[in-house]
């Protein structure tokens, strides 16, 4: 009888150990790691914030696939975490709406030919780094410099599959918000403006959108 | 036999802890979806049919009901269609008509920003089964399922009056089928195999 009760209190002691009492409400919590002062781009700013970020974009542009002016236009979901100070590496994944533009011999041809068309998958790995950042208690404008490489996949009604090697280098712009409220799920809002120069095996194209941004 | 009574006991007590504990993990300090709402929007969309580019707009009706972070939702769409023709290049043809589409589906709120107590910004993930039905003003009429996924971003009021402006974007997969080359060109052209994707946007207001 001793054993089994000393064998009970043992497992209700691990029990407890495993579900720790929630911290009573008045019980101080630490604000968030965020930026207070303004900063300037000699990169003397400090407690620059620090978040994992989910979040999507929308974007438009052209690019040289199969010889031809291919207009794109994407939807996008991305991921980002920081590496260094002002350094962040993201991950993105897009899909692709592609409308070849009709060149030369389409409109001279006598014969019905069918439009040209597609979508593909592009997913890309890069460095994004702040250039310049001024900001209060609430709220920071950005301009950040990013670099990185990917690889499409882009199926054509007209020759199939092509997988496209792809290097770009981009500009964003926009700003950051933080929350004030101790319970918010998210303590930091993105919105930016981006522009990104993309070269692929035939050439350079261009790309420009908007996105958003959750931080934890 | 008596050790057996004691020890079902205390596994009775320390399930009782853990189920407990788990529903007040869950969901964490997300404010809920609201438990029934009704949505009114304007969508736009691009597809293809038999291989034809095919695209238009109009107004959508939705009723959703919500459980913390999950919506069901049920939404019902007329919009027009203009559909490119199968013809030589020196003639740029175009045939219009309506589409209605009907879905069902669900979203997910995936982050939620909220600046204090009253609102916030959300970004949601979404996927709807639906059916596509188009009017052709040739006569020509199409049937056909979809498959869509994507995302959106709302602003939320979380206190009376509770609105909640959104705006999304999906990937839309629909067949390709004899039916969809009748339709394109009377079946003269070539027939694409698998599943074509397009995609549709759109904004709309819910209370």
């Amino acid at each position: 009888m001793v054993k089994t009760s000393l064998l009970t209190l043992l497992v209700l002691t691990a029990v407890a150990d495993a579900h720790p009492p929630p911290p009573p409400d008045d019980e101080d919590r630490q604000p968030p790691t965020q930026t207070t002062e303004s900063t300037d781009t000699d990169g003397t700013a400090d407690d620059n914030p620090a978040f994992n970020m989910l979040g999507v974009r929308f974007a438009i542009g052209a690019l040289p696939i199969r010889h031809a002016n291919t207009l794109t236009m994407s939807l996008g979901l991305g991921v980002e975490h920081p590496v260094f100070k002002k350094t962040r590496v993201f991950g993105e994944y897009e899909w692709m709406w592609l409308d070849q533009r009709p060149d030369e011999r389409d409109l001279m041809s006598t014969t019905p030919r069918p439009d040209r068309h597609g979508s593909g998958h592009r997913a890309v790995l890069g460095l994004r780094r702040e250039l310049f950042g001024k900001g209060r208690r609430s709220m920071r404008a950005f301009l950040d410099g990013e670099l990185g490489a990917g690889l499409a996949l882009t199926n054509d009604n007209v020759r199939g599959v092509e997988m496209l090697p792809t290097l770009f280098t981009g500009l964003r712009a926009g700003y950051d918000i933080y929350s004030s409220s101790d319970d918010s799920p998210s303590r930091t809002f993105e919105a930016e403006l981006l522009v990104r120069a993309i070269a692929v095996p035939e050439g350079i194209g261009m790309l420009g959108g908007f996105g958003m941004a959750w931080g934890n | 036999m008596r050790v057996l009574p004691c020890v079902l006991a205390t596994l009775a007590v320390a399930g009782g802890v853990a189920r407990a504990d788990a529903s007040e993990d869950e969901d964490g300090d997300f404010v809920g979806l609201p438990k029934r709402s009704l949505g009114i929007g304007f969508i736009g969309h691009g597809t293809r049919i038999g291989g034809q580019s095919e695209g238009g707009f109009g107004p959508s009706l939705e009723f959703a009901i919500g459980r913390d972070r999950w919506q069901y939702v049920g939404e019902a769409l007329l919009s027009s269609t203009s559909m490119s023709e199968w013809t030589t290049s020196a003639l740029d043809m175009k045939t219009s008509g309506k589409m209605l589409h009907a879905a069902a589906g669900v979203r997910w709120l995936a982050r939620q920003f909220r600046i204090d107590n009253d609102g916030g910004i959300e970004l949601f993930l979404l996927s709807m089964l639906g059916y596509q039905r188009f009017y052709f003003d040739d006569g020509g009429r199409l049937s056909r399922p979809e498959l869509a996924i994507g995302w959106g971003f709302q602003v939320r009021t979380y206190k009376k009056p509770r609105l909640a402006f959104h705006l999304d974007a999906r990937i839309v997969f629909t067949p390709n089928d004899a039916e969809s080359s009748l339709v394109a060109c009377r079946g003269s052209c070539s027939m694409e195999e698998g599943a074509s994707t397009g995609f549709m946007t759109g904004f709309g207001l819910s209370w």
